[in-house]
């Protein structure tokens, strides 16, 4: 994505005497698109800056082990996008609620979250989000708000191309459908 | 084989409008004038993380690995102990003295009425709780007059 030889980059990486200024690199680039990936995902800014630290902290510690089959920035992805879907599952266990219970109140608080200034239609428009099934959402974020080529969400989801199209093409149907009914009202 | 091609030629039938995928855009909330991003961050936020940030959480989570460990090892050792303590205590508790003390003391709690009860006539051996040396020494060391008594009688 940002990085001209990735290769290199990665062997930079792997060697201890040139980890922290490769770390520093990466950590530079790769901060911003990483936490908004977080973001749209567990909706809360302190909930999105604790995911983004734990997942540098695997990417910091799985290095080594990375063994290259797939793009360094999307191994990155799929670490960040375990780590909030990891951390929604726990933070509903924690409050003894069910995930749509949970995604529901997330989106909720957006009305008094000072780090998101939409109205009333743009928290309706993250509750539909949220309120889709975890492939669809994610897709859905992934292609129509971060514009990635669907290869890499199928690398990033282990899900097939066409699976993934499918399940876009559903998310937008839903959220569209979803929209209009509050547009009537 | 001839089935296997059959379905194979069924599957790839399946077909889809020409330009669809494509047509799906990103412009539908154009249309319905709605941005879908309206989240900010804290002013300065992205400037603030910093790989130290990130090694700092390093140290701070190995520190509690070490401490849940630590704290899991001495629940087991504590465990272990008293688990041994409690058998080493019953071994040494239980035997076959403590057993007869433990029923005599308790023998003193019944009446002559419970016993008869509790055991038929011929379960019961007198001999057992009050022998010929327990008599002649109740009636050395009592203090009443004899004669008195059988008068009495």
């Amino acid at each position: 994505m940002f990085l001209e030889n990735e290769s290199n980059f990665i062997e930079r990486l792997k060697n201890e005497k040139t980890q922290n200024s490769a770390f520093e690199t990466l950590l530079t680039n790769y901060k911003q698109p990483l936490y908004w990936h977080i973001r749209k995902i567990v909706l809360n800014h302190d909930d999105a800056d604790d995911v983004l630290q734990n997942t540098f902290v695997k990417i910091f510690r799985g290095i080594t082990k990375f063994k290259g089959d797939s793009k360094l920035y999307t191994w990155m992805y799929r670490i960040a996008t375990n780590e909030s879907l990891n951390f929604l599952k726990l933070k509903s266990k924690k409050y003894f609620q069910s995930s749509e219970e949970m995604m529901n109140t997330l989106a909720n608080n957006l009305k008094e979250d000072p780090y998101f200034d939409g109205d009333m239609l743009q928290v309706e428009l993250q509750r539909i989000i949220s309120s889709l099934p975890d492939k669809q959402k994610l897709v859905f974020q992934m292609k129509y708000e971060q514009n990635m080529k669907f290869t890499d969400i199928s690398e990033i989801l282990g899900t097939s191309v066409g699976a993934l199209k499918a399940s876009y093409h559903i998310a937008v149907k839903k959220i569209k459908e979803k929209i209009k009914k509050i547009q009537t009202f | 084989m001839g089935v296997k091609k059959d379905i194979l030629f069924k599957r790839k039938g399946f077909k889809i409008p020409e330009g669809y995928f494509e047509s799906i855009n990103n412009d539908f909330f154009k249309i319905e004038k709605i941005d879908v991003n309206r989240f900010s961050v804290p002013k300065n936020y992205f400037n603030s993380i910093d790989k130290q940030q990130v090694f700092n959480r390093i140290y701070i989570n190995r520190i509690k690995y070490l401490k849940t460990n630590f704290y899991r090892a001495v629940a087991v050792v504590f465990i272990g102990i008293l688990f041994l303590t409690n058998n080493l205590d019953k071994t040494n508790n239980l035997n076959s003295e403590d057993i007869i003390e433990y029923v005599n003391q308790d023998m003193l709690y019944f009446s002559s009425s419970d016993l008869s009860e509790l055991f038929a006539s011929n379960e019961l051996n007198y001999t057992f709780l009050i022998n010929d040396d327990d008599i002649e020494k109740y009636f050395i060391e009592a203090d009443f007059n004899t004669q008195e008594y059988l008068l009495q009688e």
